[in-house]
């Protein structure tokens, strides 16, 4: 597209809209593929220019519109090639295959099975709505995601874009918040806070200017919702940060943005130069007198980063370290100056709420937590991939409905929600239905919507080892309960997992938690025993078992386990042998083999081969 | 808000059970010292702004039914209607849980044996750190240089367990004047500074200090006097004479 005019009214868009909405397709097939950081990493890149080259060479170019996408969410069945209008959805699509799907499928009008999706052995699916994946779905924030180009301003034009801000600023401040109260929008960064109060409590504080602030740290281990909404729809991000921007009444924005997110930054730097461009940033946006600028911040990697009075240190240059916010920031925040900081996937929703109005928000979800949340789901599952459900969906449906249940046929043993400093939900609470308060409510938390699936050979005594691990690590060192806490709750867990316990661990543990809690700076050492917690309420025979019966009921502490060959079947195949790095196995070939446990560093590799169960794990 | 902020000049706060009336910002801290309660501190100091770092101070806050903990160095009283126990079950667990933790870390220290002590704590069960240990991370040397040297010579080193106080990239720092506040103004004593000869040394650098032509003793580092004298644009010669000795001779 030549260079846009600035618009300079809400009637100027609509007349945009009106004539790109006319506008003839560009070819008269159009090929679909996402090439986000999870595809990219897949091998999309290598499909694109592969089906460019020969539609080159067929001379098709012309008639095939190639749109490049953000994730569709299903992350397993990454690289997706989704081809209209024949509607059909290819998965895991290697370069190789496009040569195929060019002749069959573009050129011929059919089908290629083997591409598709097989949701049973006997049954393909040929559309994403097919996919047990999507059922349960309701894709309202990421629903441009996968499927727009989201460096294409006239995309985003095209599905509505910019209407809500349209019709923001035609609206009182006051009104919108108002509006964002009704919906019954809360936080979507891990604390639940109720938006619209942090909104106006900036709007009322005493100060100028005041900044609205995208929180895009995401630090969480295995989250990556906000990379994705950056990736695959930044102006919706953009359009809900300028509408909260309007109703608070501030002038500057920052966009805070880890910086292993490249592809996440470029897709948003592209939007804020297009919305530049078009007069949706600058001063007098749309003619409302409104004036607006965003600045991009970039942050070094820290997980305490993500952490409001973090953020907004580092944001002002200082050590990105946590200040006391008893005082909270929305009223002295960057340089003492009211601040909002609103998550990713929080801004997201405001144009949601703006174009369909709060009524139609507040009927999704449940009593006190309104709308979809997206949740990334990972671990041991059929299905891996980032989900956006209604509020109030059950656990079970998650794992097992859109998840697909546990690979292998193994139990399910836990789901650890909220993050590192989340908790470990047993079996029992599967059917408990996921909103703020419920999982708050059994010991564990929404956080940013992380979700690891742990199956029966996970050891929860070593989960909460390793949660607890990664929370050493990234605690700033600030404050005493956190940093040494932290470190001497690790030394007594890691005990236990070397089958050193005592009697009385638990109880320290448990000690430690509620001090640690209460006398914490934030919510990094605040939190962090949580994970500890919520493994000894649900799994509290897994302790004992290590601390008086020196055993690992999962197998998995390695100082806990000894492997050994049952001679009665072992059949002498040597492949155990031949794996073993150590070479502490020995036999003759076709006779039962040993184990010289001298030698052994119990890696399990022999365990895992066996094709006989002839090794045993005790 | 439940109580409307008073805009007369004095907000009333019960402490232990005794009433306080206070300025609207002042903290707990000095709330309760002027009912004549005192409560224990490690990393706040009357010259810097509270840092809010060792937790030590940490009380129990109640308004109404719900009740929270807060430090009391930084906790600004701002409403009617607050209740603080400084020595509640839960207020002495949290101290008790940080002193317990400080003392592991610094088992040499005897001011933390002391406050621990005072909470019924003999000794730490937790595993002893190196004997040598001394700097609780209290970041009192820091805020003060930084804040009232106005010299940033040191700051933290590295995140997490691995936190320490030195000097950027615990390289000599170009940026100290060698003033020794940082030494005078650390709890645990723990920064080193000596003087021998006319030469101090702090933070692995050689100070010269300046001999008084009046009484002939050495008195203050040259760099520092020379920092100040330029700060508040002084005539050269303006230090040449030790305080002292000036105090005598006016
Ligand atoms: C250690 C720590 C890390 C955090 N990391 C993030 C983060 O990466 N992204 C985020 O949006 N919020 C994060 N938060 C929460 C923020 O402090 C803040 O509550 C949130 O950004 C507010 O936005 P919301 O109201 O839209 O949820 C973190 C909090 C803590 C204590
Ligand atoms: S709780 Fe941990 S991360 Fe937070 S300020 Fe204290 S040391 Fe730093
Ligand atoms: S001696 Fe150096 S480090 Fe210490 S306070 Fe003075 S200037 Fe700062
Ligand atoms: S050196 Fe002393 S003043 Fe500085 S942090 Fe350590 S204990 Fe505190
Ligand atoms: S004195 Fe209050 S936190 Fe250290």
């Amino acid at each position: 597209m030549n260079k846009a005019k600035a618009l300079k009214s809400a009637e100027e868009l609509k007349a945009l809209f009106q004539s790109l909405s006319s506008e003839k397709p560009v070819g008269k097939i159009r090929v679909t593929i996402p090439n986000a950081t999870c595809s990219i990493a897949r091998g999309s890149a290598g499909i694109i220019r592969r089906l460019e080259e020969v539609l080159k060479q067929k001379k098709l170019s012309s008639q095939v519109e190639i749109k490049v996408t953000g994730c569709r969410g299903f992350c397993q069945i990454e690289p997706v090639v989704v081809i209209e209008p024949l509607n059909v959805l290819y998965q895991r699509v290697s370069a190789d295959d496009v040569p195929e799907i060019v002749e069959t499928s573009l050129v011929q009008g059919q089908v290629v099975e083997r591409l598709l999706y097989p949701v049973s052995k006997e049954k393909r699916a040929r559309t994403e709505a097919e996919l047990p994946f999507y059922s349960l779905q309701k894709r309202f924030v990421t629903e441009n995601c996968g499927v727009i180009d989201p460096t294409s301003m006239k995309d985003y034009l095209l599905t509505g874009g910019y209407q809500a801000l349209a019709r923001a600023l035609k609206m009182k401040p006051e009104e919108i918040i108002n509006e964002v109260e009704k919906a019954g929008l809360r936080g979507r960064g891990g604390g639940g806070f109720n938006t619209a109060l942090k909104w106006r409590t900036c709007r009322t504080a005493p100060g100028e200017p005041k900044y609205a602030i995208i929180n895009a740290d995401e630090g969480d281990p295995g989250a990556y919702m906000d990379r994705s909404l950056l990736e695959g729809d930044p102006h919706r991000v953009l359009e809900g940060l300028i509408i909260g921007a309007y109703a608070i009444g501030s002038s500057q924005g920052f966009i805070y943005v880890r910086h292993e997110y490249p592809l996440a930054l470029r897709n948003f730097r592209t939007a804020l130069n297009q919305a530049r461009e078009y007069g949706f940033l600058g001063k007098n946006i749309l003619g409302s007198g409104f004036d607006f600028e965003v600045q991009v911040n970039q942050g070094g990697g820290a997980f305490v980063c993500g952490e409001s009075s973090a953020l907004m240190a580092s944001i002002e240059g200082k050590l990105g370290e946590p200040r006391a916010k008893y005082v909270h920031t929305v009223e002295r925040g960057i340089w003492d100056k009211p601040s909002n900081l609103n998550n990713v996937e929080t801004w997201a929703n405001v144009p949601l709420i703006i174009n369909k109005g709060a009524d139609w928000f507040a009927k999704i979800g449940t009593q006190g937590s309104k709308g979809t949340k997206i949740f990334s789901v990972v671990g041991k599952i059929n299905n891996t991939g980032l989900v956006e459900v209604p509020m109030g969906v059950t656990l079970k449906q998650i794992v097992f409905d859109i998840g697909g249940g546990i690979p292998q046929k193994k139990k399910f043993k836990a789901v650890q929600t909220g993050g590192p400093s989340g908790g470990c939900l047993p079996e029992s609470l599967l059917s408990l239905p996921v909103d703020f308060d419920r999982l708050t409510e059994v010991g564990s938390m929404m956080g940013s919507g992380g979700m690891i699936v742990m199956d029966e050979d996970t050891c929860m005594v070593d989960v909460a080892r390793y949660f607890l691990n990664f929370l050493k690590d990234e605690s700033c060192g600030k404050c005493t309960p956190c940093r040494e806490g932290i470190k001497q709750m690790l030394a007594i867990l890691n005990r236990i997992t070397e089958g050193k316990g005592q009697e009385g661990d638990v109880e320290q543990l448990e000690e430690m938690s509620g001090g640690i809690i209460d006398a914490a700076l934030c919510a990094l050492g605040g939190t962090s025993p949580n994970p500890v917690m919520s493994t000894i309420k649900y799994f509290r025979n897994e302790y004992d078992a290590h601390i008086r019966d020196h055993k690992c009921p999962a197998g998995v502490c390695k100082a806990l386990v000894t492997y050994s060959i049952d001679p009665q079947k072992c059949t002498g195949c040597g492949l155990c042998l031949r794996n073993c790095s150590t070479g502490a196995i020995k036999g003759a070939k076709k006779k039962p083999h040993r184990i010289n446990p001298k030698k052994c560093i119990k890696c399990g590799i022999c365990y895992e081969v066996c094709k006989f169960a002839a090794v045993k794990r005790s | 808000m439940s109580h409307q902020a008073t805009t007369a000049s004095e907000i009333k706060v019960l402490i232990d059970g005794q009433e306080a009336r206070v300025k609207p910002e002042t903290t707990i801290f000095q709330a309760a010292k002027t009912l004549g309660i005192s409560i224990p501190t490690l990393c706040s100091h009357p010259a810097v702004e509270p840092y809010g770092a060792c937790r030590v101070c940490t009380v129990e806050l109640k308004r109404g039914k719900r009740s929270r903990m807060v430090t009391a160095c930084n906790y600004p009283i701002r409403e009617e209607g607050l209740e603080i126990q400084t020595r509640s079950e839960r207020a002495l667990r949290a101290r008790r849980l940080v002193l317990e933790l400080l003392m592991a870390r610094c088992p040499e220290v005897k001011i933390l044996r002391d406050m621990a002590q005072e909470v019924g704590l003999e000794k730490s069960r937790y595993p002893k750190g190196d004997d040598k240990e001394r700097c609780i991370l209290c970041g009192l040397c820091v805020n003060i240089c930084n804040q009232v040297v106005g010299a940033n010579a040191i700051g933290f080193v590295s995140r997490g367990v691995d936190r320490k106080i030195g000097t950027p990239f615990l390289e000599n720092s170009m940026d100290c004047i060698g003033c020794g506040a940082c030494a005078f103004a650390c709890p645990t004593q723990c920064i080193s500074m000596t003087e021998k000869d006319g030469v101090r040394k702090i933070w692995d650098r050689e100070f010269k200090l300046a001999v008084c032509p009046v009484c002939g003793n050495y008195y203050a580092p040259i760099d520092q006097l020379e920092t100040i004298r330029k700060q508040v644009n002084l005539p050269p010669d303006h230090f040449k004479v030790c305080f002292t000795c000036r105090g005598l001779k006016l």
